[in-house]
């Protein structure tokens, strides 16, 4: 396929399923692509508060390919932590410095830029203006057809669809559910495909199972009966809702779980899930569950194609020792010193503010390697990139620049892994360092996005939606 | 390079139009809780130039008008943003669906089944994806997960009909009658109040072929609940449609008809579907006639509690303190908070609900009243004794809405005040002044570092230096930091990190408010005689009718504002007729052909 634009692309191909040639296209490519390689598998990672570079970035003596992840502090500590995670991922891990996110919203909306590489239109209350990186791949591509589910969007503590906690947006940049829930999270991924091995109880899933596609066979009915009066405008909603519709559907149809899947028991209800109504002393207990959950998935090859939102522990008392409300106690008032201090720097910056966000980025970064810990036990992780990310880079500046950039997997040894990456301090010693005057080169998270969506098959020259098309357009060195 | 050229420009036209557009924040965090984003006023003359819609009262001119409806939703990455991206400006709303949002479907199951469970709103449901904070909005779509929570919540509604009787009652059959005549007797009839419509042949058709597959097998009970919960995942049930009967338009102008503007009615003001006498009215024609629409209204806030419960929503989200719901304060800082919340919820509700309906029902009391409810944080406030209603208490340290709790602490931080949050809340919400973000100048907003040596004040002052920030901080500091006597909770102080709270301001801001002001109480009393406030106010309840959330100005809402300013008793801000002159004006029933 001749590289084209994303924008283009989607145009030959429209938006949903009647893009016949171009589905039929992605499958023999993800066929080819097979071979003997495991099936690709995305999953995109978002964690709050941005980083301490002080203590994150390479330190002297790192190379691309040899670089210390032990020493006191640092945050990417679990990725060489064999004791808690099972083994190391040193080298499955790719570490980028110099990543910006432009969101163009000042950081507070930038998490919805993540995998859209969009600027986020509309404020505070805005939105991005298309999809992120998994449903494109997933829905509009067409790659998550293959599962059962066709890709999936969970959270912990807040389900609200603002740009500033959603990673997941469909066509036109609407944002996608995330399940807040590891029960609703179960039964969205594994319900249809327990069924009781007694005869008693296969009759009634079968019941109900005639029962659930006669509903939906109504409903899409319905829906199309409806879609023959409404405008082009208001056709795509209606669209939404067909897709949706067929991906329940298929979860109606007789379900062949792959060998060696053992599906896990339902989780119990958590007493609260919520931010800000009790939630939060539940968030990390949440957090492992939809791992594991997530993991399990993508090990039964229920789904290929996932995001997670995390959250922070802004609870009194929290296991990290860090103050009760975590984005004004840890992120407001984190001290950059030069080398984190994305063009804000005041000083020589306060070591004791890095410590403490540094604490919240390995409570972080601990996650990402239980995932790949479930993954790997699930024999998957190498055919799996995690693209994990932050809406900012120093939090106190709320700074769109500099942005912690994780890969880990490897997709199949497409992404080369065990290094480090460093495209330019974003406020380099001696500079000018005023962000209003922006006079730094930026390697915007675009490029990444074309990075990966090239290594999934898809031949893109850009992606996302920026005010200077080169900034959405190109890749990542490297990469 | 990009982004330094882009600052240029601007940089261009900040100092050219320095009376006309202002920067929300520079070193003062413009990334208010609140949706900053501000549709442009149009009109009234002010601050605000832009987003006007062409004053056209003659229908004719507007048949040649094309559908400008934004990018096209097919081409992500290219506009068709949920935001609703740039739509016409025309006078019209376009012919169009919308989903039921989450209170609207708790509102029609509750009318549908005599039930008082409210699915949508609970836990499991996602939440509404809100246009300019507005929670009805035509951007709402059903994705994959809210696909199965629909179906969860109708097999459970169903499950509950089934036990307590209700879905006996809604489909009798005696054992004389054949199943299927009552089957066909119960989808004809419940089926037209589930879709608010007399319904097609073709669906009669397609439930009856649900009853029969629900009743194989099984019973006629079975076979009814089976199309029951099939009707409440529905699109007919979901969508509201604002379509017309599909015949020729005139001049491009769509009329709904008559069962849809009974839905218009009683969703915006009920958050329900038609009760019997709208549904009545309806079938008769007679909604056509605005003062028959306008006594409906009057009928339904006099005799339906969900009238003044959206009534309620609809002015907490107007002024965003309904996120109060969702908020909580770091407990070293304000460890009464947690306790208080209820209380502060409650306020946000009771005290607008016995402004609007107990008391003069203008919207100035809001801002200058001396008074709360009973039910609010009052062992937060100074109580002078007994308050003028039923239930209500006189208050020395606060007067009005913007000063209390929820309010003040929905617009601040975890940990401390935020003048720039409830300066840009006025701003937008109160006043409808016309603020761009900071990053349309790509200003990269740098918050301030906590200082313990500086009140709130003094380390949000540093950022107006700036030549750029200035312009628009000019206008939302003196705003903000009128409030300083109230901490990041709502709760008075004198002192602020030891050092005396310095709360007074002056507003000069070229409207009817301006003026010097030792404190927000001060402030608040000017803007409750402020015509330019009614005016906000008026503008968000149209757009609130609507539901179009669009950032640049809504349709219509020029023509709208003149018809509202002809109409006394609402120009003097009234609320209830400021509703009533909504439901009478004549774009309520027209939709523009896309």
């Amino acid at each position: 396929m001749k590289s084209r634009s994303r924008r283009v692309f989607l145009r030959a191909v429209g938006t949903g399923f009647a893009a016949l040639p171009f589905v039929r296209l992605a499958e023999n490519s993800f066929a080819q692509s097979m071979g003997e390689e495991l099936p690709q598998r995305f999953i995109g990672l978002y964690h709050p508060h941005g980083v301490a570079a002080e203590l994150f970035a390479m330190r002297d003596g790192d190379t691309e390919t040899s670089f210390d992840l032990g020493y006191e502090d640092c945050p990417l500590q679990p990725f060489d932590d064999a004791e808690s995670y099972g083994q190391s991922f040193k080298d499955k891990i790719l570490v980028i410095e110099g990543i910006d996110v432009l969101s163009d919203t000042n950081a507070h909306n930038s998490a919805g830029t993540i995998l859209t590489g969009s600027r986020i239109v509309g404020g505070n209350g805005g939105l991005p203006t298309n999809s992120s990186l998994d449903q494109f791949l997933a829905v509009e591509y067409g790659l998550g057809n293959t599962t059962l589910v066709p890709s999936v969007a969970l959270g912990v503590g807040n389900k609200t669809l603002t740009a500033r906690e959603t990673l997941s947006f469909g066509v036109g940049g609407v944002p996608i559910t995330k399940i807040i829930d590891p029960v609703l999270a179960f039964d969205y991924l594994f319900k249809h495909a327990v069924v009781g091995t007694e005869p008693a109880a296969q009759a009634e899933a079968e019941r109900q199972q005639r029962l659930g596609k006669s509903l939906i066979d109504f409903v899409n009915g319905d829906v199309k009966r409806l879609r023959a009066r409404v405008s082009d405008w208001d056709v795509h909603k209606l669209d939404q809702h067909l897709d949706s519709l067929r991906a329940l559907e298929k979860k109606f149809e007789s379900v062949a779980l792959s060998s060696g899947c053992s599906l896990p028991a339902r989780p119990s209800a958590f007493p609260a899930l919520e931010r800000y109504n009790g939630g939060e002393p539940y968030f990390e207990a949440i957090t492992d569950l939809q791992i594991d959950l997530l993991a399990l998935a993508m090990g039964c090859d229920i789904t290929r194609f996932a995001t997670l939102c995390l959250n922070d522990l802004s609870y009194a008392d929290n296991p990290l020792g860090l103050p009760e409300d975590n984005h004004g106690g840890m992120a407001h008032t984190y001290a950059a010193g030069p080398v984190g201090g994305n063009g804000s720097v005041i000083g020589n910056g306060n070591p004791d503010s890095w410590k403490r966000l540094a604490r919240f980025n390995r409570y972080c970064y601990g996650k990402v390697a239980r995932l790949m810990q479930r993954l790997a036990e699930s024999e998957i992780l190498d055919g799996t990139l995690i693209y994990a990310s932050s809406e900012m880079g120093n939090p106190a500046a709320h700074s769109t620049r500099n942005v912690p950039t994780l890969l880990a997997g490897g997709l199949n040894g497409k992404i080369r892994m065990g290094r480090r990456l460093k495209f330019r301090m974003d406020c380099p010693a001696g500079a000018s360092c005023d962000p209003k005057l922006a006079d730094y080169e930026t390697m915007p998270n675009n490029r990444l996005l074309v990075s990966i969506a090239q290594k999934f098959g898809v031949e893109l020259i850009d992606y996302g939606n920026q005010p200077e098309a080169e900034l959405a357009a190109g890749t990542v060195p490297g990469v | 390079m990009v982004r330094e050229l882009e600052a240029d420009r601007w940089l261009r036209a900040v100092r050219a139009l320095a009376a006309l557009s202002c920067v929300v924040a520079c070193s003062g965090e413009s990334q208010t809780p609140a949706p900053s984003h501000l549709a442009p006023t149009s009109g009234a003359g002010g601050l605000s130039t832009t987003g006007g819609a062409p004053a056209t009262g003659d229908v004719s001119t507007a048949g040649g008008a094309e559908a400008a409806r934004g990018g096209s939703p097919q081409s992500a990455g290219s506009g068709g943003s949920a935001a609703g991206g740039a739509r016409s400006s025309n006078w019209l709303v376009p012919a169009r669906i919308r989903r039921l949002a989450n209170a609207e479907y708790d509102g029609s199951v509750q009318a549908l089944l005599s039930t008082e469970r409210a699915p949508a709103t609970g836990p499991d449901f996602p939440p509404d994806l809100r246009q300019d904070g507005f929670t009805v909005s035509d951007t709402q779509r059903v994705d994959a997960v809210l696909v199965e929570r629909l179906d969860e919540a109708a097999l459970a509604l169903v499950t509950e009909a089934r036990e307590n009787g209700v879905l006996a009652r809604l489909s009798p059959c005696s054992p004389d009658d054949d199943p299927r005549t009552c089957a066909r007797a119960f989808v004809t009839s419940f089926g037209g109040r589930v879709y608010r419509r007399p319904l097609s042949d073709e669906e009669v058709k397609a439930l009856l072929e649900l009853y029969e597959i629900g009743a194989e097998g099984a019973s006629y009970e079975d076979g009814v609940a089976h199309v029951t919960r099939g009707l409440l995942q529905s699109a007919g049930f979901l969508y509201l449609t604002e379509l017309g009967d599909g015949g020729p338009a005139q001049n491009q102008i769509v009329e709904l008809t008559p069962h849809e503007i009974a839905a218009q009615l009683s969703y915006y003001f009920t958050s329900a579907p038609p009760d019997d006498e709208l549904a009545q009215k309806a079938a008769a024609g007679a909604l056509t006639d605005p003062e028959e629409r306008a006594a409906q209204v009057r009928r339904l806030f006099e005799t339906d509690p969900r009238a003044r419960d959206t009534a309620v929503r609809l002015v907490r989200e107007w002024l965003g303190i309904d996120r109060i719901d969702d908020s909580a304060k770091d407990s070293l800082v304000y460890p009464e908070f947690k306790s208080e919340k209820p209380k502060i919820v409650a306020e946000s509700r009771d005290f607008v609900r016995s402004v609007a309906f107990e008391s003069t029902g203008n919207v100035s009391e809001l801002f200058d009243a001396d008074w709360t409810v009973d039910s609010g944080p009052l062992s937060l406030y100074q109580v002078a004794g007994a308050g003028p209603i039923a239930g209500s208490s006189r208050l020395r340290d606060r007067i009005g809405i913007l000063n209390q709790a929820a309010f003040l602490a929905t617009y601040a931080n975890a940990h401390e005040s935020h003048p720039v949050f409830r300066g840009v809340a006025i701003a937008q919400r109160v006043t409808c002044l016309n603020l761009d973000s900071p990053a349309s100048f790509n200003i990269q907003v740098v918050p301030p570092l906590p200082d313990p040596t500086k009140t709130t004040r003094e380390l949000f002052s540093a950022h107006p230096a700036d030549e750029i920030c200035a312009g628009c901080h000019d206008i939302i500091d003196p705003f903000g930091f009128s409030f300083e006597h109230f901490d990041g909770m709502g709760a008075y102080r004198e002192l602020d990190n030891g050092k005396p709270v310095d709360s007074r301001v002056t507003v000069a801001v070229e409207q009817d408010y301006d003026g010097v002001f030792a404190d927000s109480n001060e402030f608040a009393l000017a803007l409750a005689q402020s015509e330019r406030v009614r005016e906000c106010f008026t503008r968000f309840m149209f757009r609130a009718a609507k539901a179009t959330g669009d950032n640049a100005a809504t349709p219509g809402e020029t023509e709208f504002m003149e018809f509202w300013s002809q109409q006394q008793e609402a120009s003097l801000g009234d609320m209830l007729e400021t509703w009533v002159v909504i439901a009478k004006s004549p774009t309520f029933t027209l939709r523009e052909e896309p």
